[in-house]
């Protein structure tokens, strides 16, 4: 960590120009570079301004975990409905035992087809794992780069939460998709609240 | 020789859904001694105490791997159970340097994911004789 004191904008302006009109009078060429400082300077503010306004402490503490989460419930739910679907099959074939001759042998031939397609469960599970470990290096990334830039050019990232507003006056806010089971409704939840609308 | 379908065969994969779809393939085979592990150290433990006919892994598993899993296997000297059991690997790493790595290290076949059943007998007739 720099032990350098950190300015702020305009602190950073106000020194460099102090030092531009010192120089000013006696070295042009000294008085150009200042002058390259001060442009440099300013670029540096913005830059600061554009990174703020990106918000990367949200795309870590919010965006990233989310769609880790997200695709943690697709994981989950896919394995949950590939079982499902499997446990059917073996009941199917268990009463193609009851069955003789060619349709036994045809019932038996489709559900070894859809547990073949069932691998299709394995294959996303370690894609989406491999997409997981990614989001995880951009998190690392993004996080040393906030470091390294509140070392360096004092930016003050914040790191709390984003929390999207939803609101019933705005159509926008309220497409999400799917909600994590934590945080979703029930039906029984919908039904209560449909029918306190009634008994209005 | 004729193939004793009543051996015992060992499946590793550490999705309990692909270990479902291979036991249910073997089933339908004429396979039903299938014992199932979930990783390189638990299939290793049960090889140590029962004597399998065939080995079906995965490649990619904590903490040990099927590959680590293999070379262990073809590592166990004084326990040809062990050391020569038929091993055949299902993956989804499907490098040319995965199958030369695996066939370095002892694999009997190798098959990639996604596969048919088809596929699953015609590996296993070629490394345990046809059925």
């Amino acid at each position: 960590m720099p032990n350098t004191p950190l300015y702020a904008r305009g602190q950073v302006i106000e020194i460099i120009n102090s030092v531009i009109n010192k120089v000013d009078a006696d070295k042009s060429a000294t008085r150009e570079v200042f002058l390259h400082l001060s442009e440099l300077a300013q670029i540096i503010d913005s830059l600061k301004r554009d990174i703020s306004s990106v918000q990367p402490g949200h795309v870590k503490n919010s965006h990233i975990p989310d769609a880790t989460d997200e695709l943690g419930a697709v994981v989950t739910a896919t394995a949950e409905a590939t079982n499902k679907i499997m446990s059917i099959c073996e009941e199917i074939e268990a009463i193609s035992n009851s069955v003789e001759g060619q349709p036994a042998e045809d019932i038996r031939n489709k559900v070894t087809q859809i547990y073949e397609a069932c691998g299709f469960q394995d294959i996303t599970g370690q894609r989406i794992r491999n997409v997981v470990a990614t989001l995880q290096v951009i998190e690392q990334k993004i996080d040393k780069i906030m470091q390294t830039l509140n070392e360096t050019v004092g930016l003050k990232i914040t790191d709390d939460k984003y929390e999207k507003v939803v609101s019933v006056d705005d159509d926008k806010s309220l497409l999400n998709g799917p909600q994590m089971p934590d945080k979703a409704i029930t039906q029984d939840d919908i039904d209560k609240l449909l029918a306190e609308f009634d008994n209005q | 020789m004729a193939v004793d379908k009543n051996m015992n065969v060992l499946v590793v994969d550490d999705y309990q859904t692909m270990i479902r779809i291979i036991k249910n393939l073997l089933k339908q085979l004429g396979f039903n001694n299938v014992d199932e592990a979930t990783d390189g150290t638990a299939a290793y433990e049960l090889l140590n105490v029962k004597k399998y006919g065939l080995v079906i892994s995965d490649w990619n598993m904590e903490p040990m791997s099927g590959l680590e899993l293999l070379k262990k296997v073809r590592a166990t000297g004084g326990n040809d159970n062990i050391q020569k059991v038929p091993f055949i690997m299902i993956t989804a790493e499907s490098k040319t340097e995965n199958v030369i790595a695996a066939k370095q290290a002892g694999v009997n076949n190798y098959i990639v994911k996604p596969f048919n059943a088809e596929t699953l007998k015609t590996k296993i007739a070629s490394v345990i004789g046809d059925f």
